[in-house]
């Protein structure tokens, strides 16, 4: 039975490669908001965890064969950030909404935008009830796109890739212009 | 999502239980308002604390204010229909049903539709009602409320045996004792039918209970609603400049402007303070904006609107005044360093401007008194355009370039150039006063700017004025004087004028017109008294002077025809009424009073009249007018008032009505009739015709009764007689130690309460519900009880004077012998001393109901009976009085 051994010297270098890897502010970042995150959930690790957190996903990232620590590396911290192993699952949800959660936000948003839509569509019995219905859903939906547009920018500040979020909101935009249409 | 919002359970034919729909609201919602109501609670905790609050005392109060909140923010808000949503939400229904069409929703719904936060705002403002209201179990009793919870109980247990049945059948088939299966099951269906039948006779129960529901309880949404469409604006428009405005990042979440706009707009504490910061507010923006202007010294071309006003700082309206003209030329001398501590703007901008206006447009400071003088003293002021003052028309006038004075007339040239001579003499004096003469270069060139009128900058100084020597010293320095006032009719005799000299009247009425008269004396005009030979019937209406009655002793017939001639004229003859022809055809105005129709016999009608003099003004003060029903019916006083509608609302409650003080009436139709002719005049300068004057006594009196007949048109309250409280319930008369005092319970009610607690008599008035006017509106009987009670220890003066020290409108309720030495009357000159030759005194008389700033109020001795008969006729028609006719 041959086991996986390393060297020592390979072990050093490795650790000296890996604990030089870039990391980019966007990750440290997301590290931040999730500590806040967490500690709104009375998850509370300490500073010097957070700290080496920050080595473990140099680590990772180093396993991974990359040459920077990138976000797909912090959902590994839901392995790091717990004091009791009950916390995991909330952990693991933090990171999720955090990385995540502005599409899910957006997603919600646009099914919002369809089911206005529909409202709107429904055959209204004159015509005035229907240009109010048309109004109604007009303004509300103006009012999601602002919503999904001051997501969108906290996305972009926190370096998060927009193209899918980009698409929702262009769908949104289209059922406005339909609203408009038929006012 | 919350589970409720899944669809109801279809039920399948094969079941017998109709299993209750788990919607609990009543108006059709979507995504979007679901989440903004849910969102509003997360973010406003006066929301989420009403939704405690409430949830334990009835079911679905969340989804009650749901419900509100949606009414309130959708544009077209649909009910669902019974069936589809479950039975305990029946109180929820009620009061949603009471509110849905109420006018008073849609005036709300104008502030609140498809906006968060107004909606959210009005929403709790109407929760916060709702939940007083179940509080006081004044929604519904207690019972009925357990009962809407066992409702709630029977439903939530007929949904779980519902589901219990179909679990059962979705195992049925996999079950291996078939039989023990079936036999459960129908235990279970046994179970869920008779649970349904108890909830059916629940439901029904409890929709009849809230049909008895009083209406009072069942329009508690509207009730709550009333007046809620202001604050909810005043409030959110507050919420929404505080979020916004100065110290504050940009807009905040609807949720917290709800619940700012709650605080602000149930504390009124609160909203004063917001008003307070709202005005500092503005004033921090105006300095802002002022700053910026300060930097436009050299406007040359100023144009209307807001453009003028925005360059015209105070400072330069100062200088219009006189006085504050000099302070203006200290300051500028002192540099304004005196005057930092006072903020004040700094005069150079305001200064250079005004001498730019002064340079360009001369009109402007035309002196109001050659205005005056061009048109007459004494006779009526021309029309003005618009609202502006008179200066700030002939600045917009000067603006366009049309300077001229009121009626058109531009300034002769002549007089412009006087005009410029006064203003420079002060200039110049203005331009010394710089220090070392700094400054003065840049003023001197600003005179000199355009060249147009060299003669203003030449005197501004000494090396700058060449041609000074051409001009007489006395000229430069003083106004031409002003040609004398203009009076077209001067008086016979007699003190100043006032206002109405060179007016002459005829007056021929008795007691119902004789006010119209004195007033129009008092103004000035000649009022002349027609009264038949042996002397009017007011000359023997008590009170009479010492008490003695006798034909000139009636104080009455003086107090109404002080500043009167007097002339005798028999009307009813032919050749008085020809001579009341020849009189009336010099006069401006007539005022008589006779029943309709007799002068009409006697020749001497308004028309026939009017014929001859087409400017005459015949004024007839008649019980009920010349037209109409009551045309020929007889009245006096007390008829009309009654007739009028004032008798029935004075007095007790009860006891029988009561007249009111004296001839209020004849009172009121006087001041009417008054009013009546001077408008007439001012008519008459610009048609040139006179016109008839139709004063009712009725009428007169039924146009004081204030509130009475709004109340009864709009609300249908007929207001009941109540004693001396007034119709608002803020005063009452009340009694202390040694008279009556008026009890007020608006103004400082804090220093009140205070007061009366320092003398331990505060009973139960120190209640903070009372801090609100409209509790001590409603609770005025309890209120007026304990001021009475505690107001039995103290004197009229004290009671008085420390309520006034304390800013609370309290009076004293005086007899008339205290009027004559009310020392405030005194200083103000109101009683007037006359005196009459006959009685060898002097007799005090009430003077100027009003004053004029300019002209003097006359009060004069009444006539004696014909006293001036050879005067007139002899002035008026150049005749001795006629014999046999005076």
């Amino acid at each position: 039975m041959s086991r996986t051994t390393l060297s020592l010297e390979a072990l050093t270098t490795a650790r000296a490669e890996a604990a030089a890897l870039p990391v980019p502010g966007d990750v440290l970042r997301v590290v931040t908001d999730l500590r806040s995150e967490l500690r709104r959930k009375s998850i509370v690790c300490s500073d010097r965890r957070y700290a080496q957190a920050v080595g473990v996903l140099r680590a990772h990232a180093y396993l991974e064969g990359r040459t920077a620590v990138a976000d797909e590396d912090v959902p590994f911290l839901e392995h790091v950030l717990w004091r009791d192993p009950a916390e995991r699952p909330q952990v693991r949800s933090t990171i999720r909404e955090l990385l995540q959660g502005y599409e899910d936000e957006v997603r919600v948003l646009l099914y919002q935008s369809r089911e206005l839509r529909e409202y709107a569509l429904r055959s209204w019995d004159t015509s005035e009830l229907r240009t109010r219905a048309a109004v109604e859903a007009h303004t509300k939906i103006r009012h999601i796109l602002g919503k999904v547009d001051a997501i969108l920018s906290q996305a972009q500040q926190g370096g998060r890739p927009l193209e899918q979020v980009q698409g929702l909101r262009e769908e949104i935009a289209q059922i406005e212009r339909e609203m408009l249409a038929r006012l | 999502m919350s589970p409720r919002r899944r669809p109801a359970p279809t039920v399948p034919a094969s079941r017998t239980v109709l299993i209750p729909p788990r919607e609990h609201c009543w108006i059709e919602s979507d995504a979007y308002d679901r989440s903004a109501f849910a969102g509003l609670v997360a973010d406003a905790p006066s929301l989420a604390a009403l939704i405690e609050a409430g949830s334990p005392l009835m079911p679905h109060f969340r989804e009650l204010l749901e419900d509100v909140f949606c009414l309130l923010f959708k544009l077209e808000p649909r009910f669902r229909t019974p069936e589809t949503v479950a039975a305990a939400t029946v109180l929820n229904r009620t009061l949603l049903d009471a509110f849905r069409d109420h006018p008073l929703l849609e005036h709300l719904r104008e502030q609140t539709q498809l906006d968060e936060s107004q909606a959210g705002l009005g929403t709790v403002l109407l929760g916060e009602e709702i939940l007083t209201l179940l509080r006081d179990e004044r929604l519904l009793p207690r019972g009925d409320l357990l009962d809407l919870w066992d409702l709630e109980r029977r439903e939530e247990e007929l949904r779980s045996r519902a589901e219990e049945l179909a679990d059962l059948d979705d195992l049925g088939d996999e079950a291996n004792d078939r039989t023990a299966a079936q036999r459960a099951r129908e235990a279970l269906a046994h179970a869920a039918r008779v649970a349904e039948a108890r909830l059916r006779q629940r439901a029904q129960q409890m929709a009849e209970r809230l049909r008895e529901m009083p209406a009072r309880a069942r329009d508690a949404l509207p009730a709550a609603a009333a007046g809620l469409a202001r604050r909810v604006a005043e409030a959110g428009e507050e919420s929404q400049s505080w979020s916004t405005g100065l110290g504050a990042g940009g807009r905040s979440s609807p949720g917290r402007q709800v619940e700012l706009g709650r605080r602000l707009a149930t504390n009124p504490k609160l909203r004063k303070l917001a008003r307070l910061v709202g005005r500092m507010r503005e004033q921090a923006f105006a300095l802002r904006k002022r700053s910026l202007e300060r930097t436009s010294e050299e406007l040359f071309e100023v144009r209307l609107g807001k453009d003028l006003e925005r360059l015209l700082p105070p400072e330069l309206v100062a200088l219009h005044h006189p006085l504050l003209r000099r302070d203006f030329a200290r300051r500028l001398v002192e540099g304004g360093g005196s005057d930092a501590a006072r903020d004040r703007t700094p005069p150079a901008p305001a200064l250079s401007l005004h001498l730019l206006l002064v340079r360009r447009y001369p009109a402007l400071h035309a002196r109001p008194e050659s205005a005056r003088a061009l048109r007459g003293a004494g006779r009526p002021r021309p029309r003005r355009r618009g609202v502006l003052s008179g200066w700030w028309n002939r600045l917009r006038d000067a603006a366009h370039g049309r300077a001229r004075l009121p009626e058109g007339r531009p300034l002769s040239s002549r007089r412009r150039r006087a005009h410029h001579r006064r203003r420079v003499s002060d200039l110049a004096g203005v331009a010394r006063a710089f220090p070392g003469g700094e400054g003065a270069p840049r003023l001197l060139g600003l005179l000199g700017a355009g060249g147009r009128r060299p003669e203003l900058g030449r005197h501004a100084r000494g090396d700058l004025r060449p041609g000074d020597g051409r001009v007489d010293t006395h000229r430069r320095r003083r106004a031409r004087p002003l040609p004398p006032a203009v009076t077209h009719r001067p008086r016979s005799a007699g003190p100043p004028a006032g206002v109405l000299t060179g007016l002459r009247i005829l007056d021929l009425s008795d007691q119902k017109g004789a006010l119209a008269g004195k007033l129009l004396a008092g103004l000035g005009a000649d009022v002349i008294l027609v009264e038949p030979p042996g002397g009017g019937p007011m000359r023997s209406l008590p009170p009479f002077w010492q008490g003695a009655p006798a034909a000139d002793r009636s104080v009455f017939f003086w107090f109404y025809s002080t500043g009167k001639r007097g002339i005798t004229l028999d009307i009813r003859r032919p050749e008085g009424a020809a001579l009341l022809h020849r009189l009336a055809a010099k006069a401006d105005v007539v005022i008589e009073s006779e029943l309709p129709g007799r002068l009409e016999v006697l020749g001497c009608s308004a028309e026939a009249l009017r014929a001859r003099n087409p400017r005459l003004i015949v004024a007839s003060i008649t019980p009920f007018g010349q037209r109409g029903p009551y045309r020929d019916w007889r009245a006096s006083d007390t008829v009309a008032q009654a007739l009028g509608g004032m008798l029935y609302v004075n007095g007790h409650r009860s006891r029988p009505p009561l007249r009111s003080l004296g001839l209020q009436a004849y009172h009121q139709a006087g001041v009417f009739a008054a009013i009546g002719v001077v408008s007439a005049l001012l008519a008459r300068e610009t048609t040139g015709r006179g016109q008839e004057i139709d004063v009712s006594l009725q009428a007169a009196v039924a146009s004081a009764l204030e509130h009475v007949p709004g109340f009864w048109h709009q609300a249908g309250i007929v207001h009941a007689r109540q004693g001396t409280l007034h119709w608002t319930r803020y005063f009452r008369v009340g009694r202390c130690r040694d008279g009556y005092v008026m009890h007020c319970t608006i103004g400082d009610w804090t220093s009140l309460i205070e007061w009366m607690k320092a003398d331990g008599m505060e009973a139960d008035l120190d209640d903070p519900g009372l801090d609100d006017l409209k509790t001590r509106q409603a609770g005025a009987d309890r209120l007026f009880a304990a001021l009475d009670a505690w107001a039995e220890r103290y004197t009229v003066a004290e009671l008085v004077g420390g309520a006034q020290l304390r800013r609370i409108p309290y009076a004293a309720v005086r007899p008339p012998e205290a009027l004559l030495d009310d020392p405030h009357l005194a200083e103000r000159g109101f009683f007037v001393p006359i005196e009459h030759p006959a009685l060898g005194q002097s007799v005090p008389y009430p003077g100027a109901p009003f004053r004029l700033g300019d002209a003097p109020w006359r009060v004069a001795r009444p006539p004696g009976l014909g006293e001036h008969n050879a005067e007139v006729y002899g002035e008026l028609l150049a005749m001795l009085p006629p014999e046999g006719l005076v």
